[in-house]
């Protein structure tokens, strides 16, 4: 489980003042089940992924993980684009001290990109990458899984693969997906939440968190 | 509209939570990691084929020779001992080392963003990453220069191997500092990065590399004692030659790699976020 416990997060802006991502925020995320964050870009979705993974600190409160959680599965980075396919899985295999060969099988399985895995993968397509990113990740065993919009690079049968995927470990894996399109919530999500000005409020079904979340943008855009 | 509440913890959970002991967990994952980056960076920096690491040793013999040219213009006397060779080695190889594993520290973290996507990957574990592989590199490199002239030249001899190996890990510690420092500082202010490069060539000047610094008049002297270079290459000489007289203090060169190595190290967790991205 990964629990939070009154976790707030604070940026400094340039010139006084600051930013809140989150305050005060206490609660338990349980297994089994897959929670989508909607947010506007800017309200600090991505850093909500970092936190959770650790790779930031929050300014006040804690995060606690009593599980294995996967670096946040994004658009950018994790790879090395000078490194091939494999290098990039040689260095992932170390990282995370798991099996080279059993991730590589994995990833072939998965990712249909033949022959090149052993090319540079800044000759790889974004579709490409999003492929070996997520197979990667997912030749790993992780219990939950952090997914920052990457399943949306992919055409409809990558999606449907990764749900399949997701699917099948349903009982021991979570996912954690924050995105701003309500179209990638639906398909993978159990509940949803969205994050707004410093505040995550989950909804008893999923269609309700959609409705706020388009409010919230229309809100945003009258303002503009 | 619904609102749920996702169920707050409960404080026996976050007590028990919070007594777990994560100080060993965390010393396996930072060596993991290091481990992981540096064979890494390996690739990266050689390839995979064998002449990148041939590369490595060539450029610097490349530069070796160049220099001896050019200082064949300018002097034709030996400022020390019998080998000409020996002499020279004994400050260019020190500076051309230190100048190389602080400048490729100092571009550590940038090169590494794009994995401190893993949260594991910390602007720290790329520092000490590459400077592992440089230090290791240039070690090796610096050997071999001094094994080709000991075994080539029948002048040129080393008097004192363990205090050698003293002066390599003096001018290994402060490259590796003040490449930390370099690291962080390069992230925050970039100009730095340029002012580096520019005093580069007064370092290498300053260092004695043509001269004897004990030669020069005491107010030269006194200047050229605060670069913390010089006092490598002067201990370096205090192991190859019997009866140098060095323009040495050791505390100086290890304090300078100490307090450098700190504050790029304390730099390095008080800017964190501004160094992801």
């Amino acid at each position: 489980m990964i629990v939070f416990d009154r976790l707030t997060k604070r940026y400094p802006l340039r010139g006084g003042g600051h930013v809140t991502i989150i305050e005060d925020f206490s609660g338990v995320v349980p297994r089994n089940l897959n929670i989508g964050i909607l947010g506007r870009n800017g309200a600090g979705k991505s850093t909500m992924m970092r936190l959770i993974a650790g790779s930031e600190k929050p300014t006040s409160g804690a995060i606690y993980r009593d599980a294995r959680i996967s670096w946040p599965l994004g658009f950018a980075g994790g790879l090395n684009v000078a490194l091939t396919g494999r290098q990039n899985m040689q260095f992932i295999a170390d990282l995370y001290d798991a099996n080279y060969q059993d991730i590589v099988d994995f990833v072939e399985d998965f990712a249909e990109i033949g022959r090149f895995m052993d090319q540079p993968m800044g000759t790889y397509s974004s579709g490409m990458r999003a492929r070996l990113s997520f197979g990667v990740c997912m030749a790993l065993d992780f219990d939950y899984y952090l997914i920052d919009e990457v399943i949306g690079v992919g055409d409809a049968s990558f999606r449907q693969k990764c749900r399949d995927v997701l699917d099948e470990r349903r009982q021991t894996t979570s996912v954690l997906l924050v995105s701003h399109s309500s179209r990638l919530l639906r398909e993978f999500c159990d509940i949803g939440g969205v994050l707004h000005d410093g505040r995550l409020t989950f909804y008893d079904s999923l269609e309700e968190a959609i409705e706020m979340h388009d409010e919230n943008l229309k809100v945003a855009a009258i303002d503009a | 509209m619904a609102e749920i509440a996702l169920t707050p913890p409960e404080p026996e959970v976050i007590d028990e939570l919070q007594r777990r002991n994560r100080f060993w967990p965390a010393l396996v994952m930072a060596v993991r990691v290091v481990n992981a980056m540096v064979l890494r960076e390996a690739i990266t920096r050689f390839g995979t084929m064998r002449i990148g690491y041939l590369m490595a040793f060539i450029e610097p013999s490349l530069y070796f020779i160049g220099f001896i040219i050019l200082r064949s213009f300018i002097l034709d006397r030996v400022p020390f001992g019998e080998s000409a060779l020996l002499f020279l080695i004994s400050g260019f190889i020190t500076v051309r080392a230190f100048i190389a594993i602080s400048r490729k520290m100092m571009y550590a973290i940038a090169a590494n963003q794009a994995l401190m996507t893993f949260p594991s990957v910390t602007p720290l574990a790329a520092v000490f990453a590459r400077g592992a592989v440089e230090t290791f590199t240039m070690c090796t490199i610096i050997f071999l220069f001094y094994a080709f002239i000991v075994w080539g030249a029948d002048t040129a001899r080393i008097e004192d191997p363990v205090e050698m190996t003293w002066a390599a890990m003096a001018l290994f510690g402060l490259a590796f500092g003040i490449g930390c420092f370099n690291a962080v500082i390069g992230m925050l202010v970039q100009t730095y990065r340029i002012v580096y490069a520019m005093i580069t060539l007064p370092l290498l000047i300053t260092s004695g590399v043509f001269f004897v610094p004990t030669q020069l008049p005491p107010e030269y002297q006194e200047i050229i004692a605060w670069n913390p270079v010089l006092h490598c290459v002067e201990w370096f000489r205090v192991a190859i030659y019997m009866d140098y007289e060095p323009l040495l203090s050791k505390s100086y060169v290890v304090g300078f790699a100490v307090v450098s190595l700190g504050l790029g190290v304390i730099a390095c967790q008080v800017f964190r976020v501004r160094l992801l991205d």
